[in-house]
């Protein structure tokens, strides 16, 4: 684009002045820098000399110790906020800003007002150089064309006018080009950065957000904001900025990195987004999975929980179409509304039928009788939680017990005194047998008192009486005693199905009323399509005092039957105040015959609508011969990695399909197996189960082994996710014996 | 409370040396201890350092470590004269 040259020249020289600007805050910053650090060093040492001078006593040390762990945590704190203001600022030496809106607030001067990563400001004399993305005069760039505009600052809504907005190219340092922007250039420049190849981590797209998008990411009005986007649409993306966005308002309203959870699908996921936030300038945000959750409430219990992804796999690699259908059955029904209400009638009755009480004697007396007991522990019900009201029992018990000892042990002296044995030794000996019996006293409480959770659910499935009297006036499904039976066997063993280990952890968190997680104020939930009520459920109890935002996709669900109807169970179960569920329906990721091709796997398509970039057809290549079919998918390789696509993904149908095309695949050519819980950079040729790589892209994807013709739902879902994975190029191998008939495609 | 000073007891008590005796060191008859031996350092734990150790409490300790935390735990809390009375 052609431009004054007067413009460039002055466009540069802005950039020169910004440029010189943030190197005096980078080297101010450095400075601070290293005398923070020389601070921590000297803290810490200072910290251990002392610690050692005081005492060689390791209680005292200790002490000693941690009067000092709380300003080295300030500092450090602090620190580490020098540290990546520092690492953005170097960032911005290259990559100063990418844009700029003259605005005009109504009745003052016009404002140029140039967006980057970070605040550039002279503190000095109070010249703003470039405004954070993220402040809110930045959004009129992301959501406004020239003409009439308005944003919302904390003061209330400021109106005005934009009469230029610009979009630069800068890099290194140094002007490439500037483009001023109406809505169709912006596009370009988009569909020009969309174009390229993807990169081996996800990044962040502060450049390009769209308008809807930045409705999301700035969206301060709902405390449980739920976002369905279409494969593709940045969903994941949206849900970073949006923390990043957070944590920004979160400077006056006190928000730290540790109030924000982002709850991810797998491992691998966590760290594919890894670098967003960091290159954002936020960091020290936790990413858990789900299952992480669930351990840290059963610690410690001796028994290994299923993952998700395991299910995934035993559910699609399970050929025996009956025990198929159980395993699916008892999920759906025990991860589902209608058994959370059993398991919270079970709670109820806990203390009334489950656990079984006795009377108490000590010293040959009834100290306390099983009603008695029965009734203290009923008496703060719904108040406080039954393992505390159980622990304030135990320690009533042993009030008593310890009051009646002085007299107790008199009378064991006696005893031992009547023992010739022991004559010399009457104390120690009568004070062994206290120890004894309150040993055996303790133990004897303790089958009350503490509850063995396994056992208790256990008893739900076996029990069936019990069972049936807490299902009373419930629709049960049709094999529910199938679904008794199978998980009665189930948890015999050292693993526990998925279901069960979320339901257990259920039970544990609301028999204990566990508040680790009070402070969370954030929660983000990716791939919530996947989830069940009971995992929102789990998310309630344990997140109280949190706003949520939850992204989906109901066309990405694996072997489970899913529609928009879950974003209302979501709503009803999290029952926040305020909440909407907002769509995103424009894919961004992969071209439009990609995308189209795809869109015969789903049954909704009515939503999905592309960004009109293209590219080549995806191809269906049929072979009933294996052997060749390998040939040609390695010729389909080696021509993608020819075309210069740096990572090119080979989808399986299973783990156990990845496995076994791995084996024969090593020797021949260069690829990798990514398996759970493992990644290097994603530049290569990867080889990888469809469950794992949903989120991820790759420039270039082969289908291995799947049928394009398939009338299984789940399939069908498999194929959709895997198919929308391709940004650029998509080949689909099958091996089946039927003739492809989907139309037009190639 | 030095952790030695409970070895030394523990010493005293049952008339051995404190040779590889540490906090890892268990109650247990492994270890060479017999039951009375515990209710004998029990007793004289509850002398030397004016504390009472109840007996539901005593099958929780494991090794000598977990009763020097537990008599940590429980020592009196240490008097101190008001800021006003101390004279300098």
């Amino acid at each position: 684009m052609e431009h004054d040259y007067n413009e460039f020249k002055a466009e540069e020289a802005y950039l020169a002045e910004t440029i010189s600007q943030i190197e005096v805050l980078l080297s101010n910053a450095l400075e601070i820098n290293s005398n923070s650090e020389e601070n921590i060093v000297s803290s810490k040492k200072e910290m251990w000399e002392d610690a050692e001078l005081f005492s060689d006593n390791p209680f005292e040390r200790l002490l000693t110790i941690n009067q000092f762990f709380e300003p080295i945590g300030i500092q450090i704190a602090s620190y580490e906020s020098i540290v990546n203001k520092i690492k953005i600022l170097k960032q911005m030496l290259n990559n100063t800003y990418f844009a700029r809106v003259d605005f005009t607030e109504d009745g003052e001067d016009t404002e140029k007002i140039y967006i980057g990563r970070a605040n550039i400001i002279n503190e000095d004399v109070f010249n703003i150089y470039v405004y954070d993305w993220r402040a809110p005069v930045a959004s009129i760039f992301y959501r406004f064309e020239v003409g009439e505009v308005y944003y919302d600052a904390p003061m209330g809504r400021i109106n005005g006018n934009v009469s230029l907005k610009r979009q630069y190219e800068i890099k290194n340092g140094k002007l490439d080009y500037f483009f001023d922007a109406n809505i169709n250039i912006a596009d370009e420049f988009l569909r020009t950065m969309l174009s390229e190849n993807t990169s081996p981590k996800m990044k962040a797209i502060v450049e390009t957000i769209q308008r809807n998008q930045d409705m999301i990411i700035r969206d301060m009005e709902n405390d449980l904001l739920i976002v369905q986007g279409v494969a593709g649409s940045g969903k994941t993306s949206v849900a970073l900025h949006r923390v990043a966005y957070l944590m920004y308002q979160g400077l006056t309203s006190k928000l730290k990195a540790g109030d924000i959870i982002i709850i991810s699908p797998n491992d691998f996921f966590s760290q594919y987004i890894s670098d967003v936030l960091p290159d954002l300038g936020e960091t020290n945000i936790e990413s858990l999975i789900f299952e992480e959750l669930c351990k840290s409430i059963l610690t410690p219990v001796f028994c290994e929980l299923q993952t998700r992804n395991q299910l995934f796999e035993s559910l699609i690699t399970c050929d025996d179409f009956s025990k198929k259908e159980i395993m699916k059955s008892s999920i759906e029904f025990k991860a589902s509304k209608t058994f959370i209400t059993i398991l919270g009638r079970f709670i109820e009755v806990f203390e009334n039928q489950v656990i079984e009480f006795e009377d108490i004697y000590y010293d040959d007396v009834c100290i306390f009788d099983k009603q008695f007991l029965r009734d203290f522990v009923s008496k703060k019900s719904g108040k406080i939680p039954l393992v505390a009201r159980l622990g304030n029992l135990e320690i009533v018990v042993f009030e008593k017990v310890r009051e009646m000892r002085k007299t107790r042990i008199v009378k064991l002296e006696n005893l031992v005194r009547e023992q010739d044995d022991h004559v010399l030794e009457v104390a120690a000996y009568a004070r062994l047998l206290s120890i004894q019996e309150s040993a055996e006293l303790l133990g004897m409480i303790r089958r009350f008192t503490e509850i063995d959770y396994l056992k208790a659910y256990k008893r739900l499935f076996k029990d069936k009486v019990l069972f049936y009297q807490l299902a009373e006036g419930l629709i049960l499904p049709k094999n529910i005693e199938n679904i008794l039976q199978y998980t009665s066997k189930n948890i015999q063993s050292y693993e526990l199905l998925y279901e069960d280990g979320l339901l257990l952890s259920y039970l544990k968190a609301k028999l204990t009323g566990i508040q680790d997680y009070y402070n969370i104020k954030q929660v983000v939930v990716d791939e919530a399509q996947d989830y069940y009520p009971i995992h929102f459920e789990l998310l309630r109890m344990l997140f109280v005092n949190a706003k949520y935002t939850i992204l989906g996709d109901v066309n990405q669900t694996i072997e489970k039957e899913t529609d928009l109807t879950i974003y209302n169970d979501i709503e009803l179960i999290l029952n926040k105040e305020a909440s909407s569920v907002v769509s995103m329906s424009k894919s961004f990721r992969c071209t439009s015959e990609i995308l189209d091709f795809s869109e015969k796997f789903i049954e909704n398509k009515t939503e999905l609508e592309s960004f009109n970039r293209h590219g080549e057809a995806p191809k269906i290549i049929h072979c009933n011969n294996p052997l060749e079919l390998e040939e040609l998918l390695i010729a389909e390789i080696n021509e993608s990695e020819v075309l210069g696509y740096e990572s090119i993904g080979v989808l399986c149908r299973s783990d156990k399909a990845a496995k076994e095309l791995y084996s024969r695949l090593k020797g021949r050519i260069n690829i990798k197996r990514i398996v759970e819980g493992f990644i290097s950079a994603v530049t290569g040729v990867f080889i990888i189960p469809v469950y794992l790589a949903k989120g991820l892209e790759f420039d270039s994807v082969l289908i291995y082994g799947m049928n394009p013709n398939s009338n299984d739902e789940a399939d069908k879902k498999l194929l959709y996710i895997a198919s929308t994975r391709a940004l650029h190029r998509l080949s689909l191998f099958d091996s089946s014996n039927e003739e492809v008939d989907l139309d037009g495609i190639y | 409370m030095e952790f030695t000073e409970i070895i030394d007891l523990f010493c005293e008590v049952l008339s051995i040396d404190d040779e590889g005796i540490d906090k890892t060191t268990g109650l247990t008859e492994e270890y060479g201890f017999e039951p009375i031996d515990i209710a004998k350092l029990v007793i004289a734990a509850e002398e030397r350092f004016d504390i009472v150790i109840h007996d539901e409490d005593v099958a929780s300790f494991k090794t000598i470590g977990d009763m020097a935390d537990y008599i940590q735990k429980n020592l009196p809390e240490p008097a101190f004269l008001p800021e006003h009375l101390i004279y300098r």
